[in-house]
């Protein structure tokens, strides 16, 4: 038997270094053939040996076999063999899987006793035999001297380890434990876990305590980056969708309650430009959807706050609560035209690939691109805003209209214009915002809503009429947020928020900064 | 010249607004309970038992609508958290409904049976006293009031008002929803709180249910009668003349030596508790009290029910509030969507076109037909 096998491997290797070698298909198919035997001893051996043949064939009949077999611990080995000749994949991801899942194969051996009350449970019956461990090694082995991509040799060396620590000599446990720690992996806390608690050796028992300790410490410095970063972009979020607020709030009074619609607006035209994209571009072309997207959204958006400025809040100079009211209504309007014309369902707006991913900054830890981008961009966009308002003409005269309305007029300046400039502005920013909303998850007619009321309180936390308030309470309430979050639920954390900011207001009554106006 | 003659005897009645208050109380309050039990079911006059029960949840929704008129069309402070106040009175009534079904539940345990659902064994000891009448008879003013003093105080002291102070209730409303739906064992959750048994011995389902909602419609005539009476009064009086002068130049009357906080705080407390009144009322006759009736959304509609009525008047906050949920149940059962295209435009409409509601309407009318 053994000797067909070597006669197969050699005529592999003679046949050339390609992914999957070229085995004889009699000798295969004699092997599939035996996978519906009757004894569970030679269906074993036959899976056993199909894992070794690494052929495309035996991958196919083993996930046939995997799909109707009833026996557990067939399918324990069966997993073992797909896993085995999954290595070989041209698929970067699908070889990083097998490999995780070959060095997870061990834990039943920990497992052992502990679960086998009724006598019934996998872990029970199953353990990862001497055999079967040499095995998954030396295709571990052999796949990690033909790896090329660094991220799955490190998951391959880490699943070599833990196939070790169920070597029968300590030396090899306490090495492979001390390897464990260097690789500080988080997602093997449990596994080193157990096998703490079934290691009979001190020595070695010390070496994993040691080994988990340091990958928890680990962890934690990661939680809490991951805390801080989570609080700095929900802020940058909250900040993009609020200046848009404070500038129409702080030049015209007007709090715009459809401003969260306009929000709502950018996500759909993102998701319109997004299938133009798909149908009538190649797909080499997508990736830049998102580049078209974001000054169509801005103009878009822009242009629905002209109408509404012009149609609906010119009439209504003054009177800041009924203002509060109409656009109430415009924003109903708004979501039940989206909704007849989108669907009332989510809808979703794939991301371009080169917002995908993340920076790994550490072992279990990454900050995705898109947030990433989104913190940048807001960056970018408060950056410009001061710019235009301190540094240019139209700058100077909105904050003179801001400062001043009468005598603005009297020296000339066009007030009417100013007002519906910085409207269309302000609603445009709500569409910018919304685009980059849009990449964060699945949008909806009601999107803007979930959104709107932080938003507002952070204007009002801000203060009127100085941008730098609307940055620091952003930041407040983003990160007050993500920290009252993780420490309680998501719904207490909102009501402890809301406390905060209603204590901050009896002291700080107009927030944490705001021009000293006439009026 | 007939026609002026009629004109002139038409305002000498309507001058007389004790004469149309009088007509208006006896139709509601005696003409159309007498239609709902004499006519036979088939007869043209007989008003349904289900338009009566739906008449009664509007004259429960008008009280809060007064409410809403004193603090917002009388002393200018819109509140868009009154959907908070309208809640705490309503879930007090329904906690004290659930724990009166006793054992009969699903469940026959001591809990209501959502508790039991989510794997409680003990009931809350918020839920506890709500076993007694007359502990949630005052829970129902006493628990909004409360809440309303010191939101009032927090924000009113240090002056906050306008639009900041409708932004601050309309958190209120949003972190009161998110609240009711995630703490679910004790609160029903999404579902809110519903199949209740029996209201002070009375039945709530069975075939006697008619009966009692009659008694429940004509309880609720007869608190909006005497809320429409303490509110006239209020306005009449002399602290009516502060409220509305504070609506009118708030700087000047705190110039004056008024302490505007004061007056402020009271009008917004005795506003939540007529809201929380009005949910009392209304939880026994809609049979069920879930986060959807007090979130953002139904709040910022409850200051529209003033709007559409007309606000400064205290009629038209009662007639707003009858006339949009009349709209609302004929409309969005049929047309869904048609609905919220006629909310939209109705926020739009009034507020631009006719900002002092129908009340102002029939004033104008009136103005003209003088002429």
């Amino acid at each position: 038997m053994k000797i067909v096998i070597l006669l197969c491997l050699m005529l592999a290797v003679g046949f050339g270094n390609v992914a999957y070698s070229e085995v004889p298909s009699k000798e295969v198919d004699r092997l599939i053939s035996m996978l519906s035997d009757q004894d569970k001893e030679v269906k074993k051996n036959a899976v056993r040996e199909l894992g070794n043949l690494e052929d495309q064939k035996a991958l196919e009949a083993l996930n046939n076999l995997w799909s109707t077999e009833s026996d557990e611990e067939v399918n324990y080995l069966i997993e073992i063999a797909l896993n085995r000749i999954k290595l070989l994949d041209s698929n970067p991801a699908v070889r990083k899987l097998a490999a995780e899942v070959l060095g997870n194969k061990g834990e039943v051996n920990f497992a052992l006793d502990t679960f086998d009350v009724e006598g019934s449970s996998l872990f029970g019956r199953i353990m990862l035999g001497e055999q079967d461990s040499a095995d998954i090694l030396s295709s571990l082995s052999k796949a990690l001297a033909m790896e090329k991509d660094e991220k799955v040799k490190v998951l391959i060396v880490e699943a070599i380890q833990k196939i070790k620590l169920l070597d029968k000599d300590q030396i090899v446990r306490k090495e492979a434990a001390e390897f464990l720690g260097e690789l500080c992996n988080p997602d093997a806390i449990m596994y080193l876990g157990r096998a703490q608690e079934k290691e009979k050796d001190e020595e070695v028992k010390n070496a994993l305590k040691k080994t988990i300790s340091k990958i928890e410490k680990k962890q934690q410095t990661a939680t809490v980056i991951q805390q801080l970063f989570n609080g700095v972009s929900v802020s940058s979020i909250y900040l993009l969708i609020a200046i848009g607020l404070a500038i129409t709030f702080g030049v015209m009074g007007v709090i715009n309650m459809a401003h969260g619609e306009f929000m709502m607006l950018g996500c759909y035209v993102s998701y319109v430009i997004q299938l133009c994209f798909k149908n009538y571009f190649g797909e080499g072309f997508f990736g830049l959807y998102f580049l078209v997207a974001l000054p169509v959204s801005f103009i878009v958006t822009a242009l629905f706050g002209l109408l509404l400025e012009g149609t609906v809040i010119r009439l209504l100079y003054g009177r800041a609560l009924d203002t509060l009211l109409a656009t109430w209504g415009v924003s109903l309007i708004l979501q039940q035209l989206v909704r007849q014309i989108f669907g009332a369902n989510n809808v979703d707006v794939a991301s371009p690939v080169w917002l995908t991913g993340g920076i790994p900054v550490m072992a279990g830890l990454q900050l995705p691109y898109k947030r990433v981008f989104i913190i940048g961009f807001t960056a970018l966009i408060v950056a410009g805003i001061y710019f235009l308002l301190l540094r240019t003409r139209l700058g100077l005269k909105i904050r003179a209209v801001m400062q001043n309305r009468t005598m603005s007029d009297c020296l000339g300046i066009p007030v009417r214009k100013i007002d519906a400039f910085t409207f269309a502005l302000g609603s445009g920013l709500a569409g910018i915002a919304g685009c980059n909303i849009s990449l964060l998850g699945s949008v909806g007619p009601s999107t803007g809503q979930n959104y709107i009321v932080d938003c507002f309180m952070v204007v009002v936390l801000g203060g009127v009429g100085k941008i730098v308030g609307s940055i620091a309470g952003a930041f407040g309430m983003g990160e007050t947020n993500s920290i009252f979050e993780f420490f309680t639920t998501a719904s207490m954390g909102k009501v402890l928020v809301f406390l905060l900011v209603i204590i901050f207001l009896r002291f700080k009554p107009t927030g944490f900064s705001a021009t000293r106006g006439r009026n | 010249m007939g026609r002026d003659m009629s004109i002139d005897y038409k305002k000498a009645v309507w001058r007389n607004e004790w004469f149309i208050m009088g007509v208006v109380v006896s139709v509601f309050l005696i003409l159309l309970p007498l239609l709902n039990v004499l006519p036979g079911e088939n007869s043209w006059f007989w008003v349904s038992n289900f338009r009566l029960n739906l008449l009664g949840k509007f004259m429960a929704l008008a009280i809060l609508a007064l409410g809403i008129d004193l603090i917002w069309g009388y002393t200018g402070i819109l509140s868009l958290g009154h959907g908070v106040f309208f809640g705490l009175g309503g879930y007090c009534m329904a906690m004290y409904l659930l724990l009166k079904v006793g054992t009969a539940g699903h469940y026959e345990s001591n809990l209501p049976d959502f508790m039991v659902w989510n794997g409680l064994t003990e009931l809350p000891w918020f839920w506890k006293p709500m076993n007694h009448a007359w502990v949630v008879i005052p829970c129902i003013f006493i628990v909004p009031m409360v809440c309303a003093l010191a939101l009032g105080y927090m924000t009113f002291k240090s002056r906050v008002g306008g639009v900041y102070f409708s932004i601050v209730t309309q958190a209120l409303a949003l972190v009161f929803s998110i609240t009711l739906i995630g703490q679910q064992p004790f609160t029903g959750g999404t579902n809110g709180l519903n199949d209740f048994r029996s209201i002070f011995g009375f039945p709530l389902r069975g075939p006697d249910l008619p009966k009692t909602q009659l008694g429940l419609y004509v309880a609720t005539v007869i608190i909006l009668i005497g809320v429409y009476m303490l509110c006239r009064w209020i306005t009449r009086s002399k602290l009516g003349r502060v409220l509305t002068a504070i609506r009118d130049d708030e700087k000047r009357v705190r110039f004056s030596g008024y302490d505007t906080a004061n007056f402020r705080i009271f009008v917004f407390c005795l506003s939540a508790a007529l809201a929380g009144i009005a949910g009392a009322l209304f939880v026994p006759q809609a049979e069920i009290i879930s986060p959807s009736n007090v979130g953002i959304v139904p709040s910022i509609e409850m200051v529209l029910w003033v709007a559409v009525g007309g606000r400064g008047t205290l009629v038209g906050a009662v007639l707003g509030a009858i006339l949009v949920n009349s709209a609302k149940s004929g409309l969005s059962e049929s047309f869904p969507g048609v609905w919220l295209y006629f909310l939209g435009a109705l926020f739009v409409g009034v507020v631009v076109f006719f900002p002092k509601g129908c009340i102002g309407l029939l004033k104008q009318l009136q103005f003209r037909s003088r002429k």
